[in-house]
This record gives structure tokens, sequence and C-alpha cells, in this order.
């Protein structure tokens, strides 16, 4: 009985102890929920920024987010990408609980695998979550995200692509931001390159092209800033720029001086602008004229505000002065990035927000600009060379069809940081001290009624010398790097992405000029996926082998073929029946030769798979099997050595 | 004190003296490793131990009960338990001094896995923050999963029973976050208490440690799960002692 009693005693305080810790545990949790924790991240990945926390504060509403993650799905795949989005899964997963967690709240998240005819893939489509079929169809993909609040609103991340995995706190920050913000501000672009395409809505250029008509799409970036502001069209001829809050200036080729002095009163009015110049834009060659350089040398491609920009302090080198730096292609170090470079990180200003945690951008033909010493405003620069950075002249614009290694000549190594973007801050003088330009009152007087110029001139807005207050416009020396080209990539998926930063950089710059801050601080997080460097340079160094063995293969079958093309041409045009048995045999043989090629260019693939396994393996055999192989062995050595001193002990003790 | 020592010692003893602890720690090695590269360790192109470290609780919820289901059965089974609490040292600590032997023992295992980040350190740039972590995170798993099996193992004089139930648990604290699980329960079960049920969960604690972040509430749970399922041993021998 009294056994009894002590068992029972002592399992009931198991049961108690049992019931304190899982309870404590769930009090702790509960309690400390909103705590940060210890960040030993390099980047502090999983540490939200200021900026988020900033904007989550002031949510003035709850809201939830939802994710979409076809887990089911991803676990029953092979293939490398998917190995790839589970990783980046867990930590947007993560960070979506960090987002409810410091939300006081505000915050709610969900979480759902939309398996094939759930209610998951019902409301995942009905967000519009991007849907990847896989296979037979029967399997989809989704990874994406919904924020819903309780007036209605709805903004979706319709996928996150493992490519952007260092921008998934900025993607959900910015949604909290756009669903909480109640108006999109008015982005006023300037341009003399079709930026927009033809101008139509997407709604009607689907219809043209389901009509088979052509269309001309318009350029990634205007259709990334439309998802932001408002963008308006600012006529390229302008003589006032109104109704906009910032202004973006692309390729400001010839502008009359009547538009030039619309942008320098926008900016004395306090209109933050940005403005791309170029000494040489290759997209503004005429289409169809691309392979033509007699028509590229005719067709003017530079474009520069120096008239107005040299007054606040910065202008673009004349002529076709370019910019070029020793250091930016390690790949080939001999030679000089002339034509295109991607700056690392140390060509950007790492003080500036803009540019903070920035490295890869590309960009073509980069110009110079140069810093005037007359003004009075704050100059520095936001993108550069390296400290190995110069400069380079082309005679003319048929030199720049050649291959970069012809070009080296005629780089001048200055050993300096050349700039290729700064921003001018202060209160700029206008350009035009004396008022609207002269040649455009005379050409209105003789144009006008009288009538009309009383109107006309009641609408002027007063001439300003100087801006009232502080005032920011940033000049950047390359127009190219905001084409489709250089600034965008298509995915695994088939959908168009940056691949660099150069659209992050204009959207950096006109947060920062617009005075908001907080996205700014969250955009660039460094990187989330770290690749094996040395396993990628491998694979860099057999692709480089196989492409050039696959060029020769290449060169031979081009020859071939229109060897056999040609001898079938002259057959065709004589009588067949006289076509003799050399023709009929060189024809076979061509064939036989081609065929061969076909063969070998497809084991030169296999081959290629089968070097990219290899990379892993001495990797992956000894951490696998070297280690456990050695525990062993040493395992058995011991055991061999104890049994032997056991065995004497005995035999000793066994003997006495 | 010196009793402490001694049972320490000759815990740590029997671990290194074996085979049996050889052909263990064989298996560990191989079924972590194998396990990481076959979820694509390696082909997921990423210098990190994250799948590792994702595969680790579950192989420890198997091989901590593994080496625990010897711990107290066996003692209890051939009869030198009543010799060991005939020795100066209190039930407390002997409880302490077999655990943390083998808790060294594991400590001692995951160490030889060191090959796998030395490797990744040399192919890739990988965060050495998060890779500290993710050790720290697993050595406290490892030993909340050997306090389980400890308590287990004190419950009964059968190893192979001990080894099931302690996997069991391990088990059902590893997977009480599943949202499949939860869900199921959901239909019937308060909110609150499906809360209550996933804050449990060996994985949700594990989540943060193995990306690089130590968040109060996770090493909280641990140490005090740990050291809750040694007072449950400690109670569990007093009872047969008594």
């Amino acid at each position: 009985m009294n056994n009894q009693n002590i068992k029972t005693r002592t399992w009931l305080s198991i049961l108690a102890v049992l019931i304190t810790i899982f309870g404590l545990n769930f009090i702790v949790s509960k309690k400390t929920t909103s705590l940060s924790g210890v960040d030993l991240t390099e980047d502090k990945f999983y540490t939200l920024t200021e900026g988020t926390k900033s904007i989550i504060a002031k949510l003035d509403e709850p809201i939830t987010l939802e994710l979409f993650f076809s887990n089911s799905v991803v676990n029953k795949q092979n293939r490398e990408v998917f190995e790839q989005y589970k990783t980046l899964y867990q930590y947007v997963q993560s960070t979506l609980m960090n987002y409810a967690r410091v939300s006081n709240g505000n915050i709610t998240f969900k979480e759902y695998d939309p398996k094939p005819f759930s209610d998951a893939e019902e409301l995942a489509n009905d967000y519009k979550i991007q849907r990847f079929e896989l296979g037979n169809g029967k399997q989809a993909f989704y990874f994406g995200i919904a924020l819903t609040s309780q007036t209605g609103k709805k903004e979706v991340i319709p996928f996150i692509p493992v490519e952007e995995s260092g921008t998934v706190e900025y993607k959900i920050t910015e949604l909290i931001d756009n669903a909480t913000r109640k108006e999109k501000k008015r982005l006023g672009l300037l341009t003399t390159l079709p930026v927009n395409g033809d101008g139509m809505s997407d709604y009607m250029r689907q219809m043209r092209q389901a009509q088979g008509q052509p269309v001309v799409q318009p350029w990634n970036i205007i259709t990334e800033l439309k998802e932001y502001y408002e963008v308006v069209d600012v006529p390229a001829t302008t003589e006032k720029i109104e109704g906009v809050d910032q202004l973006v200036v692309i390729h400001p080729k010839n502008l009359s001086d009547a538009t030039l002095y619309a942008i320098d009163q926008f900016v004395m009015n306090g209109g933050a602008t940005i403005i791309y110049v170029d000494p040489f834009c290759s997209s503004d060659i005429p289409v169809g004229q691309q392979q033509n350089p007699m028509a590229a040398m005719a067709h003017p491609s530079s474009s520069d505000i120096n008239k107005i920009s040299s007054v606040w302090g910065l202008s673009l080198k004349e002529g076709l002065t370019m910019s070029g730096d020793r250091a930016l292609m390690p790949e080939r170090p001999n030679l000089i990035a002339i034509q295109n470079y991607t700056s690392e990180s140390k060509c950007f200003n790492q003080k500036q927000i803009i540019t903070q945690n920035m490295s890869n951008m590309t960009s073509i033909y980069p110009g110079v600009l140069e810093k005037s010493e007359i003004t009075s405003n704050t100059i520095e620069p936001l993108i550069t060379t390296s400290k190995t950075g110069g400069s380079w002249i082309a005679e003319n614009t048929f030199v720049l069809r050649q291959p970069s290694e012809k070009l080296n000549d005629s780089f001048i190594p200055e050993d300096k940081e050349v700039w290729v973007a700064a921003m001018i801050r202060g209160k700029f003088k206008s350009a035009f001290p004396d008022g609207a330009p002269k040649e455009n009152e005379n050409e209105k007087a003789e144009t006008e009624k009288p009538n009309e110029t009383e109107e006309n001139d009641a609408d002027v807005p007063p001439h300003l010398k100087e801006s009232a207050s502080e005032n920011i416009v940033i000049i950047v020396a390359d127009v190219d790097m905001l084409s489709d080209d250089v600034a965008y990539q298509r995915t695994w998926f088939g959908e168009t992405r940056p691949s660099n930063k150069n659209s992050a950089f204009l959207l950096n710059a006109l947060q920062y000029t617009s005075g908001s801050t907080d996205l700014i601080s969250v955009r660039s997080r460094g990187k989330f996926r770290r690749p094996f460097k040395k396993i990628e340079a491998q694979k860099k160094a057999i692709d480089n082998r196989i492409k050039e063995q696959e060029n020769e293969f290449d060169e031979k079958q081009k020859r071939w073929t229109a060897e056999l093309q040609e001898l079938q041409n002259q057959s065709n045009s004589e009588n067949q029946r006289l076509v003799d048995n050399e023709t009929i045999l060189k024809v076979n043989e061509l064939n036989k030769k081609i065929e061969a090629q076909n063969r070998a260019k497809r084991k030169l693939n296999e081959q290629k798979e089968k070097e990219y396994e290899q990379l892993g393996n001495t990797f992956i055999f000894t951490t696998q099997f070297v280690m456990p192989i050695l525990i062993l062995v040493f395992g058995l050595i011991q055991y061999a050595i104890v049994s032997s001193k056991r065995k004497t002990a005995v035999q000793r003790s066994s003997k006495k | 004190m010196t009793a402490f020592k001694a049972v320490y010692k000759r815990e740590l003893k029997g671990y290194f003296g074996t085979l049996l602890s050889y052909v263990f720690l064989v298996a560990f090695l191989f079924a972590s490793s194998f396990w990481a590269f076959k979820n694509g360790l390696f082909d997921a192109g990423d210098a990190s131990l994250t799948i590792f470290f994702t595969n680790l609780p579950y192989i420890l919820a198997v091989m901590a009960p593994a080496l625990t289901m010897k711990m107290w059965a066996e003692e209890h089974r051939t009869g030198t338990i009543e010799l060991l609490f005939t020795l100066p040292i209190t039930v407390k600590q002997a409880v302490l001094a077999k655990f943390l032997a083998g808790w060294t023992f594991f400590l001692f295992a995951l160490l030889l896995t060191a090959p796998l980040p030395i490797w990744i350190i040399n192919l890739g740039d990988p965060d050495i923050g998060a890779m500290a972590s993710g050790y720290f995170g697993a050595s406290l798993i490892a030993a909340c999963t050997l306090a389980v099996g400890s308590f287990v193992s004190a419950t009964t004089k059968n190893q192979v029973i001990s080894f099931i139930i302690a996997t069991l648990i391990c088990m059902i604290l590893i997977f009480a976050n599943k949202v499949s699980a939860i869900s199921a329960l959901g239909a019937w079960l308060p909110t609150e208490f499906l809360n209550f049920i996933k804050t449990q969960s060996l994985m949700d604690h594990y989540e943060l440690m193995k990306s690089g972040v130590l968040h109060v509430k996770d090493i909280f749970y641990l140490v005090v799960m740990t050291l809750g399922f040694l007072y449950c041993t400690n109670l569990t021998l007093e009872m047969k002692k008594a």
C-alpha cells in the first residue's frame, strides 16, 4: 500500500512537472514573441531594418499577410532550383513571422500549401498568385504573398524568384507601404526615346496583339515605375512642367532652350529631378539601322543638359568621352572594361543611403561627369569607377563598333575614381538668370495673337532665380543602363525581372528625393544565397572550354552545310540524270560529316553534364564516407586493443 | 563531487570503450551527411548548412533514445542500480552525471561532422554566424532528446520499450507544429489549445536557431525541457529507490 502511494504520488508529481514546463514554455513563448533575438547572421537578415519597423509602426489598421508556398509539390521534385526555393521559403516564412512579432498585433501571418483542388489553391488563384504548371499539368507551383486589410485593400507579390532573395524584406515592406499609402505620387517623365512604347494602355495593346497587329512594348523600367507612381508624360518640347511631384529626364537630346528652362524652373520650384544623359546611347539607334554603321554615324545619339547642369555644378564631359576601368572585368584581365562593366560594391558611395550596400550595376558606354568648382552646392559621387579608372575618347561612333580589345589603346588610365553618377544638393541657381529664353518670347510674339499673349502671360509662373529651399538633382551618365537588354532578364519560369541593380538605383533615388527614406534602408540587404564560388568558377571554366569546342563544331558545320547547299543548288539547276557520281559521293560525304558533328555536339553536352556531376564528388565522398570509415577503423583498433588487454589480464589472473 | 566525477568518467569510458558506440557514431555521421546531400545540400548550390541542420532533429529523435535506452534500463535489469546508490552520490548527481556523459558523447559526434563546414568554407563563403548558431541549437536539441530518453529509460527495465517510447515522445515533440496534424484536430479543439500544442514543438524552437538567430523563447524552451525531463528522471529513480 505504501509502495502504491509512493508510485501514485511520484507519477502525479511527474505529471505536475510536465504540465508546469509545458505551461511555462507557452507563457514565455507568448510573452517574448515580440522580442527580437540575437541575429548572428553576417548581413543581419533576420533582423528587420529600422525602415521596416517604422513602416509597420505607422499601420493604422490590422492587415493579414498570407504566404502561399507549394511545399508538398516541392518535396516531390528533384531539380536543383526547387532546393533553392525550399531554403528561400524558410527565410520568407521566418521573416513574415518577424513582421507579425513586431507589429503589436496589427499583422496576422497565415500560410497555405495550395495543393491541387484544395481551398488553398482556390484562394491563391483568387489573389492572382502566379501559378506555374509542372510536368503533366496536374501539379502547380505557387510562391507568393497576399496582403489584405480590414478595409478591403489587397496587394499581392505574385511570385518571389530565388534570384531576388536579397530583396524579400523590401518587397514585403513595400507591399505594406503600398497598401497603407493613400495615393501614388505623380512622376513626370520627359524623354526623347520611345520608353513608353506605343503609348497605348495595356488593354489596347493586348487587343492589338490578339488581332495580330504589331505593338511596341514600353521599357520594363517604365512598367516598374508605374507600380509605385502615377507616371505622367511630359512632352520633350514642353515649355512648362507642372502637376508632378518629381521629374525623371531620360536622354535629353537636343532639347530646346524653352524645355531646358522648364526643367530649370521645375528644379527652382523645389521639384527633385533625376536626369540620365549619355555620350553615346546605343538604345537611340533608329529601328532597322542597328547593323548599319554609316547610319549610326549620321544619327546623333548623345544627350546632355550641360547648359543648365554646369551652372548647378556638374556636367557631362564633351564629345564621345567614356569612362572605363581596368579592375571591373576580372575574368578578362587584359581587357580594360570600356564598353560595359559591372560595378562592384567598391564603386558605390557606401555613405549615401541610395547606394549603400549596392553592388552589381551594368552600364554601356558610360560617360564621365565633371564637377564644377564655381558652385556652392554640395556635390557627391554616387557611382564611380574603381581607383584604377580612367576615360577614353572615341573619334566617332563607327569606332565603337570595334571589339573592346581594339579599343584598349584609346584608354587613358588616370588611376582615379571617375564619376558616372552624382548628386547635387543645395539651393540651386537658375541657369537662366534673365528669365525665359528670349528666342522663345520672340517666336511667341510672331505666332500669337495679342489676346493670347495677354492670357499666356497671366499663366506663366513667376521666374525664379534661385530655389527657395534645398533641393536635389541626380545626374547619371548612361541611359542604356535603363534599357531592357541591360537591366532585365528572363527567369527560369519565363518572367522578366531585374538582372542587376540598375532599376533599383533609380527607384532608390526617387524614394530618397521624395523624402521617404524608410523604404530605401530596406532595399538592398546583401546576399541571402551564398553560392559555392569555387564550384561556380569551375563550372564556368567547363562552360568556356565546351563553348570553344562547340564553336569549332559550329564553324565546320556551317562550312559543310554551305558546301552542301551549293552542291544541291547545282544539281537542281542541271538535269538530275546528268548529275555525276562525284557530286553524289560528295553530297553523301558531307551529310555524314554533318551527322557526325551533331553526334559530337551531343556528346559534348553529355560530357559537360558529367563534369558538372563530378565537381562535387570529392566534397560529397569525403564528408559522407571518409569520416565514418575513419571512425569505424579507429573503433575496431580500439576494440582490438581493449580485447587483447582483457585477454592478457584474464590469462595472467588464471595463471595466478 | 568525487563520486559524481567517477560516475561521469565511468559512463564516458563506457561510451568510448565499446565497439557499439563507434558503430553508433558511424551511423550518425553517415545518416546526417547522406540525408543532407539527398535533400540537396550540394545541389541547391547554397554554401550553408541549413539543410543539414533541418534534418538533425529527426536523426537525434532516433539516435538519442538509442543511446539512452540502456542508461537506466540496463542498470535496473542487472541490479547494478542498487550498487550505484550505495556510492556517496545523490540520485540527482547520478542522473546529472549520466546525462552529461551522454551529452559529451553527442557533442563529440557533432564535432565529428566538422569536415562538412570545413569543406563548405573551402568551396564558398558561408555565413559563419548562422553555422555557429545551428550547431548551438543542435547541441541543445541533443540535450533535450537525451533528457527525454533518460526519463523513459528510468521508467522501464526493457531497453526496447525504452527506445520505442522515447522515440515516440521525441517525434511527437518534433511534429507538434505540423499544420496538417493541427488542422485535423482543429475542428474540435479550441484555437488557443492548438497554439499551446504548437509552442511545444521542438522544430518550432529550432527554426530560428538553424537560420542564425538566438531567441530567448527558444533557448528557454530547450533548457526548461531538458531540466524538466531530468527532474522527472530523478523523481522516477527516487520512487524506485524507495
